[in-house]
């Protein structure tokens, strides 16, 4: 646990009033110099400058005492760094509008080599699988992935990265002593177990409420030196998360889809405005010039060694696969087997590892 | 003058002797009927006296007094119309004493003296004949009804008048001419072939499977890939109802009063198909007389739940010990009843919400989250209940159209009883008579494994992580498979087709 000075727990006391906004409380500081005295100096010109809410807040914050807010924070296991101090990510700063404080459970860390992986909620097997490939490739090669803990895609990106043995920043929309999804709560204790972190800039006890999302966006896009965006619709939250990017400078690339899916518009909108076109991890770690980490090869469809040991019919059944994925019916028709037949071989091949059964009985090689 | 008649009430699936004793004194005009009537059985004065007018004969003056003994039985229904009538008609001295009191009398009756059907004049027949009754007159609607049973001579009578005149011997009913269960089974008509049924290969597989074993199915797939058709051939392609299973089954149709005027016995096996808002009463048996549910309706038949996921928790919860046992028990404050419920269970299930999950005609449009939550109404252990787990997609329109036709039902029913033949002979002395009722020891016992199948399954059980029931369960369908190739020992390329049917848990339950 960490000890703080006066001027740090004001800090704190200044991050910790939910009505504050971050324009208020850049107007305070630059007015008063410091936040310590502007808890000394609490009266009509703060409460005019805050409104009567914020003012409020604090005011009441002020009387229940800093330790209070100390302990409050230790309590539930995070910490709390300040802009331009040690522990603050370091491309966050450079942005305009920086947090003036981030509450982080886990693993502090500058993350100067970092890529943000956003995508939709409603995801499609297609984008899970290629989030957590890609986000699995870019840990093991020493990048951190940054997300924002999701449901769909974050969290198919934050599991890669957790694969790959990496690191993997959660930026979330709520306060830090709570997570949202529900469903996530383990996924975001791995991360914290695994060297990873979970950062916000709300207040503890803060709900997730729908307006605090495209400010949590600024920061996933603030954190890294690059953005991918995989799936997302012509109204989706990504888009704002790629256009903080375009604004703070970052390298923003896209994941290519189908033409024909909702989810695919985001990305191929952004390809055509001249986003970088991302197909794998390698893609990202060239156009960066990362080029210091290696990342492993990517791995070969089947081992040669069982392909070999292939009878007749599989043989036909690997062939058909090659090119695309195919349905039960006309794996049937095209092998000419009759259905016990080819359920049986489609089930050694996949003991094999050699296929995987996907939604509607189709069959695919695995990859 | 006393008289005395023979009639019998249903208790359950069995009917139970009851003997209608009219008395007729001098006195003041007065009817009294004892021994406890229902509201229905109450009632009945004013048809017989409505009917017995109609029919020529006179009612009584004075002081008529009906028992119905024994006097603490709950009698219920319309059945008593005829032998209350014709006890009376005897007390007044209308015709000659006859002794009718070894003759079973059913029937309602309408105001003018015709004889309406009645609910459960099987059951209530075969119980006669197990009390040592050999005659019967009843109305000639439910008279195709009791076609089936042997060693009973059946009057069919189409008024009161006819029954009587029947009883003095002044002009006598002609018998019917019963029917061997295999003339009855000449009259079987398959409403749904499988041959109407085009591509799904792979589905139609595991129908034949299923039936084979009498495994209990679920079906994920999107709408309109004919989840529904399939099912309405299963009943088509399971092996004949032997005499035993079309008395049980007809039985309890009769019961539940299900039973369409005129229609005989129940040769081909039921199909029920619940609609998704029923409620636990109606699907285990209920009500205040303790009426048979879906699933004892079903018995040795379908029991189809389409949209497995919309019926309510407890409905379906409720469900899983009639299907363990059998038999469920239907317990009223006036009624407890045992209804048979060996049915086999088809569901079908739309892969997520809005039905389009994985398919290759349409765009799904959920999120994974949904699609979990709706996955999860579904709880795991009915899926465990469930032996064999099969995806359908929709088939092209020009497979539809191509004019190429699948195996007839008849085709298929043969192979699957060739296999079940091979289940009976192999359970002959368990007490069971198909894979699906295989119970541990059974399994350990009597379906062996051949080397490269304990390998395969060691395998399985490994990659899917499947628990004990699962093992078990994948164990029976490959018996079944093996059945169907006709082999000895379970091999390899069965073992590896039942996993198949398995998969469905690994790949969405399990995500």
């Amino acid at each position: 646990m960490q000890t703080y000075t006066r001027e740090e727990q004001c800090r704190l006391w200044l991050q910790s009033a939910p009505s504050l906004s971050w324009r208020t409380r850049e107007a305070l500081l630059t007015y008063f110099g410091c936040a310590e005295s502007i808890f000394e100096q609490m009266g009509p010109t703060v409460q005019m400058m805050a409104g009567d809410k914020a003012y409020a807040e604090l005011q009441q914050m002020k009387t229940v005492g800093l330790d209070a807010l100390i302990d409050r924070l230790h309590r539930c296991g995070a910490e709390i760094i300040f802009c331009g101090r040690a522990g603050y990510p370091a491309l966050l700063g450079e942005i305009n509008d920086p947090p003036h404080a981030l509450f982080i459970r886990g693993t502090p860390a500058e993350d100067r080599f970092s890529v943000a992986i956003v995508g939709s909620r409603r995801d499609t097997r297609y984008g899970r699988s290629q989030a957590f490939s890609i986000a699995r490739d870019l840990a093991a090669a020493g990048v951190t992935v940054v997300s924002g803990l999701a449901r769909g895609i974050d969290t198919a990106a934050h599991e890669g990265a957790l694969s790959g043995g990496g690191r993997t920043v959660a930026v979330l929309g709520n306060g830090i002593d709570r997570v949202y999804p529900e469903e996530n709560t383990r996924l975001a204790q791995t991360i914290v177990e695994h060297g990873g972190a979970i950062i916000s800039e709300f207040a503890l006890g803060a709900e997730p409420l729908a307006h605090h999302f495209p400010i949590r966006n600024r920061i996933i896009s603030g954190v890294s030196a690059a953005l991918l965006l995989i799936e997302g619709n012509a109204h989706s939250g990504t888009m704002i998360t790629a256009g903080c990017a375009a604004e703070q400078g970052r390298e923003v690339f896209a994941l290519p889809g189908m033409v024909d899916v909702p989810g695919s518009i985001a990305p191929l909108r952004l390809l055509r405005d001249g986003a970088n076109l991302c197909t794998c991890a390698q893609d990202i770690l060239d156009d960066m010039r990362w080029t210091q980490t290696a990342v492993p090869a990517k791995s070969e469809p089947a081992p040669a060694s069982a392909q070999d040991n292939l009878t007749e019919p599989q043989k036909r059944i690997f062939a058909l696969l090659e090119r695309e994925e195919m349905h039960f019916e006309e794996l049937a028709e095209k092998t000419g087997l009759t259905p016990d037949q080819l359920s049986g071989e489609l089930t050694m091949m996949e003991l094999d590892g050699l296929i995987e059964a996907r939604a509607g009985r189709a069959y695919a090689l695995k990859r | 003058m006393l008289s005395r008649t023979c009639c019998f009430a249903l208790q359950g699936v069995e009917g139970v002797p009851v003997t209608v004793e009219a008395y007729v004194s001098g006195g003041q005009f007065a009817f009294t009927m004892v021994g406890l009537p229902d509201a229905a059985v109450r009632e009945s004065r004013e048809r017989v006296y409505a009917a017995m007018k109609n029919n020529g004969f006179t009612t009584p003056s004075g002081h008529v007094t009906v028992n119905l003994s024994p006097a603490d039985l709950r009698k219920e229904g319309t059945a008593f119309d005829l032998p209350i009538a014709v006890a009376i008609i005897i007390a007044t001295r209308q015709i000659r004493a006859v002794d009718a009191s070894n003759i079973l009398l059913l029937g309602e009756l309408a105001l003018d003296g015709r004889l309406v059907p009645v609910r459960g004049a099987l059951p209530l027949v075969l119980s006669a004949h197990e009390h040592g009754i050999r005659e019967v007159i009843l109305p000639a609607d439910n008279a195709h009804e009791v076609q089936a049973v042997q060693g009973m001579l059946v009057y069919p009578a189409h008024t009161l008048y006819e029954a009587v005149m029947h009883l003095t011997g002044a002009a006598p009913l002609l018998a019917q001419v019963q029917k061997s269960y295999d003339e009855c089974l000449m009259e079987r008509t398959v409403t749904c072939d499988l041959s109407s049924v085009r591509g799904q290969t792979g589905a139609r597989r595991a129908l034949e499977v299923a039936a084979a074993g009498g495994h209990n199915m679920l079906m994920v797939g999107v709408p309109g890939s004919g989840k529904t058709m399939l099912a309405r051939c299963l009943p088509g392609i399971l092996p004949q109802m032997t005499l035993e299973e079309a008395f049980e089954t007809t039985r309890i149709h009769s019961v539940a009063g299900l039973l369409p005027p005129g229609a005989g016995l129940m040769t081909e096996r039921p199909f029920r198909t619940p609609h998704h808002s029923a409620s636990m009463p109606s699907l285990v048996g209920g009500g205040a007389n303790a009426m048979p549910g879906e699933i004892s309706l079903a018995h040795n038949g379908v029991l189809f739940l389409d949209e497995l996921p919309e019926y309510s928790r407890t409905a379906l919860e409720a469900l899983r010990q009639p299907l363990e046992d059998g038999v469920c028990t239907v317990t009223r404050v006036r009624a407890h009843t045992q209804y048979l419920s060996r049915c086999m269970l088809v569901a079908s299930m739309n892969p997520c919400p809005c039905g389009y999950y994985g398919s290759t005609v349409r765009q799904c449009r959920c999120g994974s989250h949904e699609i979990r939550k709706y996955l999860d109404r579904v709880s795991g252990p009915l899926l465990d209940r469930i032996d064999i787990h099969i995806e359908v997609d929709a088939v092209p329109i020009e497979e539809i159209t191509d004019q190429k036709t699948g195996e007839s039902s008849k085709v298929v029913r043969e192979r699957v009883e060739n296999a079940r033949r091979l289940q009976q002979k192999r359970f002959a002395s368990a007490g069971i008579v198909c894979n699906a009722q295989m119970n541990n020891k059974h399994v350990e016992e009597l379906a062996a494994l051949s080397d490269p199948a304990k390998a395969l399954l060691a395998r399985a059980v490994e990659r899917y992580a499947l628990s004990m029931r699962g093992y078990t369960r994948l164990i029976k369908v490959a018996r079944t498979i093996a059945d169907l190739r006709g082999e000895a020992d379970i091999s390899a390329p069965a073992m590896a087709e039942a996993i198949q049917y398995r998969m469905l848990d690994a790949k969405y339950w399990s995500r």
